[in-house]
């Protein structure tokens, strides 16, 4: 009985083989499958690099800000996160354990091992870009160019404009040995005193036409004097965070190792 | 009748795209396995089970150049089958029917599943059993089919469900416990 079953089982699907044209597909149809999701995978992964570049290059250019706040200035905080650049990294990390579950072996390690070394990956590829300046291009680039990023990723310039608390944002004018002048975001001029132990964060090129942004004490007047004690790169326009400190030195440029540099306290 | 004695399961898939004529060997080794498997598996599936045995072989030999030889054949066959099967349940909402049981696989069975073995009355077990099969969830019930009624390792089911052992370990935990939950509640 169980015999003859198994003939007319073996009957059948060859003849439904037979009639319905059936032919094996080509090793290429499954190398190609294989291929598309070790690409999505990497690119899940590419995808998160570049969020964690933007997302340290981001989180770097809001330093400084602690000393202007307390922490009941909540809001403040959260409203500084980039948002757009956290959300990227998770769906990177979402569609990246999706895709190598797809692979032909990927089912067999564990979610909690694969995302772990995905952020490990990611924060090391991210970490790279960042410090190649791939961040900061893509973030200044979008900037000028998508007027929404702005908000989505925690771009509020105007926390930062206040002169007369010595904390100043703009774009370089004029650079001397001793001084520099701002134009301020809301168009006035700040003069910005260098002192012998002003810090100057390594990624800013104080040249014409970098976005930074001062940290220091101030005098009311006319003019805007700001004693710096700090100096940051600050996202837009301009030269933030643009190179290495001495990768574009200039006659009219002044890189972080003419003064006290590094990286701030 | 093709003459394969002496062919693994292996060689004969790798070759079945060129020589459709040993697909037969293949079907006559797993007809009985799978037929029994799908019953088990998808209790309600009645007379659609000869229809899900032919797609399951046809795809198969659709499916034979991608075969990955780091794999046992038999996992790699049972995947296939599991996915239609699946495939299958959701396509008909089938109802809940009676898993049926022959008495070797159920002494396995009631010993493997804590408690069970304590009754007395063998017979009204096993139809219990068969009925707490029916009841629960696909994936539980797959888990404890494969294990104690396949008698496969965790590294084979992990091949056959794409899931990592880990991950095979916590349903099958977890599985025994609705399977004790279904019972006990039954029988109280």
């Amino acid at each position: 009985m169980s015999e003859e079953r198994t003939a007319n089982m073996t009957e059948r699907v060859l003849g439904a083989i037979e009639s319905s044209g059936a032919e094996p597909r080509s090793r290429w149809y499954f190398l190609l499958h294989e291929w598309v999701v070790w690409f999505v995978a990497g690119l899940c992964l590419m995808l998160g690099s570049v969020a964690t570049a933007l997302t340290i290059y981001i989180a770097q250019a809001s330093l400084f800000i602690e000393r202007q706040l307390s922490l009941s200035d909540i809001g403040l905080f959260v409203s500084l996160l980039p948002y757009l650049w956290l959300l990227l990294l998770g769906a990177g990390l979402i569609y990246g354990l999706h895709a190598y579950r797809k692979t032909a072996h990927g089912y067999r390690a564990q979610s909690g091992w694969v995302v772990g070394l995905s952020i490990v990956l990611s924060v090391f590829v991210g970490s790279t870009l960042h410090a190649a300046g791939v961040g900061a291009t893509i973030d200044r680039y979008l900037l000028n160019q998508v007027p929404l990023y702005g908000p989505m990723s925690g771009y509020y310039p105007e926390h930062w404009q206040a002169p007369h608390e010595g904390v100043a944002v703009g774009v370089v004018d004029v650079v001397e040995q001793d001084h520099l002048v701002l134009q301020g975001l809301d168009g006035r001029v700040i003069d910005v005193v260098l002192e012998q132990e002003t810090v100057v964060g390594e990624h800013v090129l104080l040249e014409p036409g970098a976005s930074v942004r001062v940290y220091g004490s101030t005098t009311d007047g006319e003019v805007i004097y700001v004693e710096a004690e700090d100096i940051r790169p600050f996202r837009g326009r301009g030269g933030a965070g643009r190179g290495m400190a001495g990768g574009r030195g200039s006659g009219e440029g002044m890189g972080a190792c003419g003064r006290g540099s590094g990286g701030g306290r | 009748m093709t003459d394969c004695d002496g062919i693994t399961d292996e060689e004969l898939i790798v070759r079945v795209a060129d020589e459709r004529a040993l697909f037969a060997c293949l079907i006559e080794r797993y007809e009985a396995k799978l037929r029994r498997y799908i019953k088990r598996v998808m209790p309600g599936i009645g007379d659609d089970l000869d229809d899900v045995l032919q797609d399951i072989f046809v795809k198969v030999y659709v499916n034979s150049r991608g075969f990955d030889p780091s794999l046992r054949f038999s996992s790699w066959v049972y995947r296939i089958a599991h996915n239609e099967a699946v495939s299958w349940l959701r396509k008909k909402k089938a109802r809940l029917e009676l898993v049926e049981l022959g008495d070797d696989d159920f002494q396995t069975f009631v010993e493997s599943v804590e408690d069970a073995s304590d009754e007395t009355n063998v017979r009204l077990v096993k139809d219990a059993v068969e009925r707490v099969l029916g009841e629960m969830q696909e994936k539980y019930r797959t888990v404890l089919v494969l294990k104690y009624l396949e008698g496969l390792q965790y590294e084979e089911m992990s091949d056959i469900l794409k899931m990592p052992a880990g991950t095979i370990a916590t349903h099958l935990h977890r599985a025994k416990k609705e399977f004790m939950n279904i019972y006990r509640t039954h029988h109280e």
